[in-house]
């Protein structure tokens, strides 16, 4: 996720910059279909870009959010995506099964990757699973390189770092069926297509290959919904303010969530672009899972063939 | 390859497997890893109670299969056809049945906290459920239109009749597989006369009623 966040940097960040827990190897959000002669557009929060504009505006966003990145997640959620995180790998199961080759995409500071490898080691006795992690910002890969130094995975072949955008990952680098898993956290919502990181994930992943997403969603009871509404657009902002003195890419933040497709919205994507998902709703055994009352959600599919 | 697909071609490794997921992972051309099982059918024992759901659904669907080999016969005929085509479907998977309705029957309890609490509990809802929906399908099938009158006491009857009947006939096809469409013939035989039965125990509970009423009248209560 940190790496989607890294990966979006901007050139010019109009009113609203960066926000938290937002992935990056990716152009921003889904396009909106225009006619020929006309730009096409995308959202950046609750405004409309032009498609082109979206990822230097993301870049930016996590380039400015990248150092205090950790500390405003644990801030702004109040320490629960670190429970999401867990929750998200422990499902995976990474090792189970022997070794892995893992994608990371949106990777950032490396939450998901360190806890794939510490997952397979610690359960599994498993040394030979390796992650990739890939991000479009190199302030946010930075920051997870930084980060591993202080691991036993510093240096070895379990853990590598690439700069890539998570819509076109290069042929060369990420070959076609070469992926056991992929995962996403926080980062899709980012992109500025969101069917072609879908395809993009297809296309790497082998037959039998996981994509996993760890995204933020709507909870489904109004009354919940509510509080969380008022939570996201008075409190979160303003700790941005307080602990980042930058409002705008909380801001940001908040307004990209609400922008993002509804649960089955963001299933059928997954089930467009050639996956197979469980069934139509929430739960064990369903195309997504929700976290919290819906807060984020837990979305996988398979590439069967 | 779909969902279901996945499903119904996991369903020709239960015979070998039994409902697990195993059996799912051999579902597709290149064997699934255990997070897709897990991705596509639920954790753990989730996914195996998806397999064992959707192969009682496809059992279900299966009976319709006795009409057109029996369509010639009355209407208990055609009930002991539906009942034993549904005992048959069993067969291939008779050994793995125990297991399978007592994993349907252990505790299950999804919490959207990221917490691991399960509620120890036996249920009997999802073995009285089987019944009753194969049941239910039976008297559909034999009367499409008997639907519109659920709300008679005959519509129950009927249904809670063939429930026991065929709950019967598989607990004792889980021992005597040999025997199981003979004592579902005899079940059928013997409450067939199920609902003059109850009629008669409503008159005589009538008249039990209106001789107290007269007893407690003749008080001066």
């Amino acid at each position: 996720m940190n790496s989607l966040k890294s990966a979006l940097r901007p050139r010019r960040l109009s009113r609203r910059r960066g926000h938290l827990l937002a992935g990056p190897s990716c152009r921003p959000l889904h396009t909106t279909p225009t006619r020929q002669d006309e730009p096409s557009t995308t959202h950046f929060g609750f405004k409309t870009v032009g498609t082109t504009d979206k990822e230097p505006m993301v870049q930016s966003v996590f380039s400015n959010v990248a150092s205090k990145y950790d500390v405003m997640n644990d801030a702004m959620s109040l320490y629960t995506h670190r429970l999401w995180k867990d929750d998200f790998v422990s499902s995976l199961d990474p090792g189970r099964k022997g070794p892995l080759n893992c994608l990371d995409v949106a990777g950032g500071t490396g939450d998901i990757a360190l806890r794939i490898l510490d997952h397979a080691r610690e359960k599994y006795a498993d040394r030979e699973t390796k992650v990739t992690m890939v991000d479009l910002n190199p302030e946010m890969l930075q920051e997870g390189r930084k980060r591993f130094k202080i691991t036993m995975y510093h240096n070895t072949p379990q853990i590598d770092f690439h700069v890539a955008n998570a819509q076109t990952l290069p042929e060369d680098i990420f070959p076609s069926n070469s992926a056991d898993l992929y995962t996403i956290a926080f980062g899709i919502r980012n992109c500025t297509s969101i069917p072609e990181v879908l395809q993009s994930a297809y296309r790497v992943l082998k037959p039998g290959g996981v994509f996993a997403c760890l995204e933020f969603s709507m909870p489904t009871n109004p009354l919940f919904r509510r509080v969380y509404d008022e939570y996201s657009f008075s409190i979160i902002p303003l700790l941005g303010t307080i602990l980042a003195s930058d409002r705008e890419s909380y801001q940001y933040l908040v307004e990209s969530i609400r922008k993002f497709p509804s649960q089955p919205e963001f299933a059928q994507m997954i089930r467009d672009a050639g996956f197979t998902t469980g069934e139509d709703k929430d739960g064990d055994g369903g195309a997504w899972r929700g976290l919290f009352g819906g807060i984020a959600s837990i979305h996988s599919g398979v590439k069967v063939q | 390859m779909s969902r279901s697909a996945l499903l119904r071609q996991a369903f020709t490794h239960v015979p070998s497997h039994g409902f697990t997921r195993r059996a799912l992972a051999l579902s597709a051309p290149e064997e699934l890893s255990d997070s897709a099982v897990t991705a596509l059918f639920g954790r753990g024992e989730e996914a195996e109670k998806t397999l064992f759901q959707a192969w009682l659904d496809e059992g279900r669907q299966d009976m319709r299969g006795a009409l057109s080999e029996d369509a010639k016969g009355g209407e208990k005929e055609k009930l002991y056809a539906l009942l034993a085509r549904r005992l048959r479907y069993n067969e291939p998977a008779l050994k793995h049945l125990p297991d399978a309705f007592a994993l349907l029957s252990s505790p299950s309890f999804a919490s959207s906290l990221p917490i691991p609490l399960t509620l120890p509990r036996f249920r009997l809802l999802p073995g009285l459920k089987h019944v009753s929906s194969v049941a239910d399908e039976a008297c559909w099938l034999l009367a499409p239109s008997s639907g519109s009158q659920s709300t008679t006491p005959t519509y129950y009857l009927d249904r809670t009749r063939v429930a026991a009947v065929y709950a019967a006939a598989e607990l004792h096809q889980l021992s005597a597989p040999g025997r199981s469409e003979r004592f579902l013939r005899d079940l059928l035989e013997g409450t067939g006369a199920l609902p003059q039965v109850v009629g008669e125990m409503g008159m005589f509970a009538e008249y039990v009623g209106r001789s107290w009423a007269g007893i407690i009248r003749s008080r001066g209560m």
